[in-house]
């Protein structure tokens, strides 16, 4: 069944780029796309489910045995049956070719168009605006820390140093995962940038 | 004095999040989220992935990053469906209610033609989004409406071919 689902998701690709040309209007572009998607894609998809689901039915194997079996065509036809309450039509340009990895209704509103900003706020910026799980480095400046682990020795509270430090170790990491984002940013834009030129 | 990083060490043996050890809110690994989704989107499958594990080091309870490496290993060509299965049962064990995550699994079981686990799935995505709206449980649709166009035209050739053996005898 895999070749022909394979087929079935390339197919469903390309009727996605084709309702994103109608979007767009390259209207030239979906006919051509359109004509040949239907030409190339389903077919493809039909053979493979054919020799997947009744082998027989190409005179591979003669007769009709098999069928209705596990994984058969008359489990799927049955699953098609019940399934069918639930499937309509889907808007042409929600397809694509790629799964969706998650509803974005889930995530908190703005995630998706401030993620860099959203990501690591507040790191280094002079305090106050800790917006982290209140455990953290979330807003603290480096010179405050610094500050911290100065009164920790002064003390002499082994505890205290021991805090002051951990402390200074998490802004470390933190300060080294936004670096790591930064340049995957700067890749990012770079590649963007490659792409329209 | 304990070493600082043998103290995290302790901490995450002890249970601990990352995301807790490091002060990272749970806003801020949804905006990690956001950013390998959008990486994703852009065709940048590595960078993705790499932004999904980061998510699930930062906070195992957190969905976003088992649905995320599910759908990198199911868009692979071929699929890692091993991975994908993994992963994305991880997901929807954390959040069932998630419309992509179910329709996503159910492809992959599909694929490994568990049919009735599969049917679960896609039913479940495609009652979880009833307005049409979650791209993940319309591609699911389409996916499942192709199927069908397929399987009508294999029993239109099994009848045709029946048909051929009884005029032949």
């Amino acid at each position: 069944m895999s070749g022909a689902i394979d087929s079935l998701t390339k197919t469903v690709g390309d009727l996605g780029n084709v309702a994103g040309d109608a979007l767009s209007g390259n209207f030239n572009k979906v006919g051509s796309d359109l004509g040949k998607t239907v030409q190339d894609g389903l077919p493809l998809a039909i053979d493979a489910g054919v020799a997947m689901f009744a082998p027989e039915a190409l005179g591979a194997m003669g007769g009709l045995g098999g069928l209705g079996g596990a994984g058969g065509l008359g489990d799927i036809s049955s699953m098609l049956g019940s399934l069918s309450g639930f499937g309509g039509a889907s808007p042409a340009g929600s397809l694509t070719g790629f799964p969706s990895p998650f509803s974005l209704g889930n995530l908190f509103p703005g995630a998706l168009q401030n993620a860099f900003s959203s990501a690591l706020p507040g790191f280094g910026t002079g305090g106050g605006t800790a917006t982290g799980a209140g455990t953290g480095t979330g807003g603290e400046s480096w010179s405050q820390i610094q500050n911290d682990l100065q009164q920790a020795q002064a003390s002499g509270d082994p505890m205290q140093v021991e805090q002051a430090m951990e402390k200074a170790q998490q802004y470390q990491e933190a300060v080294e995962l936004k670096g790591e984002i930064a340049k995957m940013q700067h890749q990012l834009n770079d590649d963007l940038i490659k792409s329209i030129a | 004095m304990a070493n600082p990083r043998q103290n995290t060490a302790q901490r995450l043996i002890a249970g601990e999040q990352l995301s807790g050890i490091l002060g990272v809110s749970d806003t801020q690994i949804q905006s990690l989220a956001a950013l390998a989704f959008q990486m994703y989107q852009q065709g940048q499958m590595k960078a993705a992935q790499t932004l999904f594990q980061g998510v699930t080091a930062l906070n195992d309870k957190s969905y976003y990053g088992y649905a995320g490496i599910g759908a990198v290993a199911l868009a692979k060509r071929p699929p890692d469906l091993a991975t994908a299965y993994k992963n994305l049962s991880k997901a929807a064990e954390l959040n069932p209610s998630d419309a992509s995550v179910q329709a996503n699994l159910g492809e992959v079981l599909l694929r490994q033609e568990k049919i009735g686990e599969a049917k679960a799935h896609l039913e479940k995505a495609f009652q979880l989004d009833p307005g049409h709206n979650d791209p993940g449980a319309n591609r699911a649709r389409a996916l499942v409406g192709a199927l069908n166009v397929v399987v009508k035209e294999v029993e239109k050739r099994i009848q045709s071919q029946q048909t051929k053996q009884a005029k032949a005898s």
